[in-house]
């Protein structure tokens, strides 16, 4: 009998672990159940979790560097429309009045590159540097940001910039604004040379604007890689994970069964068992 | 023929009837927990030289009631009972504080950290964001009360475990007691008449001590039993050495188990086996688990701070610190907080790396969240997040040696037991056989008895 009751203990306790992984579905509740994959569960656990917010962040610079691309382009495009602007009416055969109506359309594109500067994307001048509560420029062009780039976090040791030092990026080595407000005062004072002059420095301030769409296209590029490697480790990390601590369900299921219908086989044994001896006989 | 006669078949007759009532008493006492079975031990009586100088018998006499007792599995069965049941109360006291630490649990340490790392490096994507800036703040609570949670589970699952040390040693000393008066009776009792039952129960006091601290037996001939822990005799013949359970600093975890010897008192914690001995083990692990989970708290913070300290707020001061644990704490882990003033302003949190107050300024960020790769702990070798790893893996690796050592000796303990119960305990269809012996002897002696009466009888009708 005593031999039995250690044995149903025992079983007791095997029956109550495997009932608890076919509930949870884990084979690994605590770190006893299997102490030395602890720190392994625990290392894949983390990476895990980190995944997640790379994949948030890298979403949202994303977002965010797609803004800051398109406004790169309009200006281009702007800068484009005033170098033909000064090309055509660089040309001696405009009169004082034609170029003084140039000058207003000088003046639009102008306010348009203005625009374009300030664009936000979540109320954040995306090219005021890490000022980006305010406005990157001035309404006269000046660049009134910092000189920092803010950086987010988007993988392991990996940042892409969510936002660009204006200064650096759009006027590094030319001053678009100073150019396009030259074009409007030579054309507005219909002068030949002035506007000859400021179309050379329009081509300066498009060489910016192209280097600053390469720049943000490259950070365009790495954001989106960290998202497809956040995304395609998390996939792999769970595998991992559920390898580790998950249990095959039909397999402890069957276990159970089986300690299940032991156990009442014992029972059955002992309550069968009953004194048979000589003194029944005596 | 004489009166001689009469008397050889009465003391047949006793002997048969005192070999029934032994019968009886081992047939009655089948079931009773810690009965030895008894056997009786007949002598035949000194020989009479009679008139023709022939040496008859005078009958027989019950010269003893033995236990058939296995000393040597009894020995071993009482050690490997201290063993298994160190084992098993060191196994069931640690797991219920392994729940404190449960795997996956979101509300666990280790989640907690992770969290607060992931909360770090979302900021980093909007460093004035007020809202990211709360979470960061409030993932840092959260890190603070799951420490403080397993600190406290520790220090009260210690404190509980020399609670019941102190009641447990009570118990020791009042089995102790019992066991000394026990002797006494048992040294002053005829050797028919009563030590038997006194050694059955002074062995069942034996098996508690076993149960109790783990005991190393010594039968002697005289009957009486010594026992020892750690070579020191807490019981020999009729004196018995009390245990104290003392805590001299006052600090919970120091209490320790002693014994008086001449020369002043000895700690035997480390000798210590049975519930007393497995809370002791049990305790240890638990300290031991406290201290690491204090070195975790101790130096997360001061690394967190110094990084902290290194950035400046939205309002372009220098950081303060983001954690707190006040100078006098005796345990890191219990008194771990967030700065009170960084509680109450998010804004405190030294995002930026220069005083500027630009609101995109999140270098700081990244300073903090190198924290989570640097090696802190065990000689630079583990991060915070694999030392908390590894503080959950030795509580499990602990649990897990206790719980194999308790089946292990309870394996022993159950081929050593059916050991001794194959000499101790009653089998009913020997008593049985032994019955019909006895019964067979008591009515041969009462022929006897019949056939000397009847000689007498003839002779008395002669003489009439």
């Amino acid at each position: 009998m005593d031999a039995l009751k250690q044995s149903s203990t025992s079983m007791g306790s095997r029956i109550a672990k495997l009932n608890e992984e076919v509930a949870t579905g884990k084979r690994i509740n605590r770190a006893s159940d299997d102490p030395g994959r602890i720190s392994q569960l625990h290392n894949v656990r983390q990476q895990l979790n980190n995944q997640g917010v790379f994949m948030k962040n890298s979403t949202q610079a994303e977002q965010l560097l797609n803004v800051a691309d398109t406004a790169l382009k309009d200006m281009h495009s702007t800068l484009s429309e005033a170098r033909e602007l000064a090309v055509q009416f660089a040309n001696e055969v405009y009169n004082g009045d034609q170029r003084s109506e140039a000058a207003s359309v000088s003046s639009t594109l102008f306010d348009r590159a203005l625009s374009s500067a300030n664009i936000q994307f979540n109320e954040r001048y995306i090219f005021a540097g890490t000022a980006y509560d305010d406005k990157a420029y001035d309404s006269t062009g000046t660049y009134q940001g910092s000189t920092d780039s803010p950086e987010t976090v988007v993988g392991e040791d990996l940042k892409v910039k969510t936002g660009f030092d204006g200064s650096g990026l759009l006027t590094d080595s030319s001053d678009m604004f100073g150019a396009l407000g030259n074009l409007e005062a030579a054309l507005s004072a219909n002068d030949t040379a002035a506007i000859i002059s400021a179309l050379d420095d329009i081509d300066a301030a498009l060489l910016d604007v192209e280097k600053g769409m390469v720049e943000v296209g490259g950070e365009m590029r790495r954001s989106m890689d960290a998202n497809d490697l956040a995304s395609n480790l998390e996939v792999e990390l769970r595998q991992a994970k559920a390898s580790i601590e998950e249990t095959n369900v039909v397999e402890a299921y069957s276990k159970l069964v089986q300690l299940q219908t032991n156990f009442d086989a014992a029972m059955q044994v002992t309550s069968m068992q009953r004194y048979s001896g000589l003194f029944t006989r005596i | 023929m004489s009166i001689r006669t009469l008397h050889i078949g009465r003391t047949g007759l006793k002997a048969a009837s005192y070999g029934v009532d032994v019968t009886g008493q081992n047939v009655t006492n089948a079931s009773t927990e810690g009965y030895v079975r008894r056997r009786l031990v007949q002598q035949t009586r000194a020989p009479h030289r009679n008139e023709h100088g022939v040496f008859t018998g005078q009958g027989v006499t019950a010269a003893a009631v033995h236990r058939d007792i296995d000393r040597f599995a009894t020995e071993r069965c009482y050690e490997s009972l201290g063993d298994q049941s160190m084992a098993s109360t060191a196994h069931e006291t640690l797991s219920i504080v392994e729940a404190t630490f449960r795997e996956g649990d979101t509300a666990s340490i280790a989640d907690r950290l992770d969290r607060f790392f992931d909360a770090a490096t979302e900021l980093t994507s909007e460093p004035s964001d007020h809202g990211l800036r709360l979470s960061l703040r409030d993932a840092g609570k959260n890190l603070a009360d799951a420490v403080n949670r397993g600190g406290n589970a520790l220090i009260e699952s210690i404190r509980r475990a020399e609670d019941r040390i102190n009641d447990e040693v009570t118990g020791v000393n009042n089995i102790l007691n019992d066991m000394r008066e026990l002797h006494e009776r048992i040294s002053d009792s005829n050797a028919v008449t009563g030590p038997a039952d006194l050694m059955d129960a002074r062995d069942g006091l034996a098996q508690q001590l076993a149960e109790k601290i783990g005991v190393d037996v010594d039968y002697q001939a005289n009957g009486q039993l010594s026992l020892f822990v750690g070579g020191h005799a807490i019981v020999q013949e009729v004196h018995v050495r009390e245990l104290s359970a003392v805590n001299s600093t006052g600090v919970t975890g120091d209490l320790s188990v002693k014994i008086q010897v001449d020369n002043g008192t000895v700690t035997i914690d480390q000798f210590l086996k049975g519930e007393i001995g497995g809370l002791v083990a049990a305790r240890d692990q638990m300290k031991s688990t406290l201290d690491d989970l204090d070195t975790f708290a101790d130096d997360f913070v001061d690394e967190i701070n110094s990084e902290h300290g290194g950035g400046f707020d939205a309002y372009g001061i220098p950081g303060l610190d983001f954690f707190t644990i006040p100078a006098a704490a005796t345990h890191a882990s219990l008194d771990m907080s967030l700065d009170a003033a960084l509680a109450g302003d998010a804004n405190l949190i030294a995002a930026a790396g220069s005083p500027g107050a630009e609101v995109g300024d999140g270098e700081n960020l990244q300073n903090i969240l190198d924290v989570e790769d640097r090696k802190l702990f065990t000689t630079s070798s583990q991060t915070s997040r694999e030392f908390v790893a590894s503080l959950y893996s030795d509580l499990g690796n602990a649990i897990v040696g206790f719980e194999v050592d308790a089946a292990t000796h309870g394996a022993i303990v159950n081929d050593l037991v059916s050991l001794k119960e194959a000499s101790s305990n009653v089998d009913l269809d020997e008593e049985a056989v032994s019955l019909i012996q006895y019964q067979a002897a008591y009515q041969a002696a009462a022929r006897v008895v019949t056939a000397a009466d009847d000689l007498l009888s003839e002779l008395m009708q002669m003489v009439r």
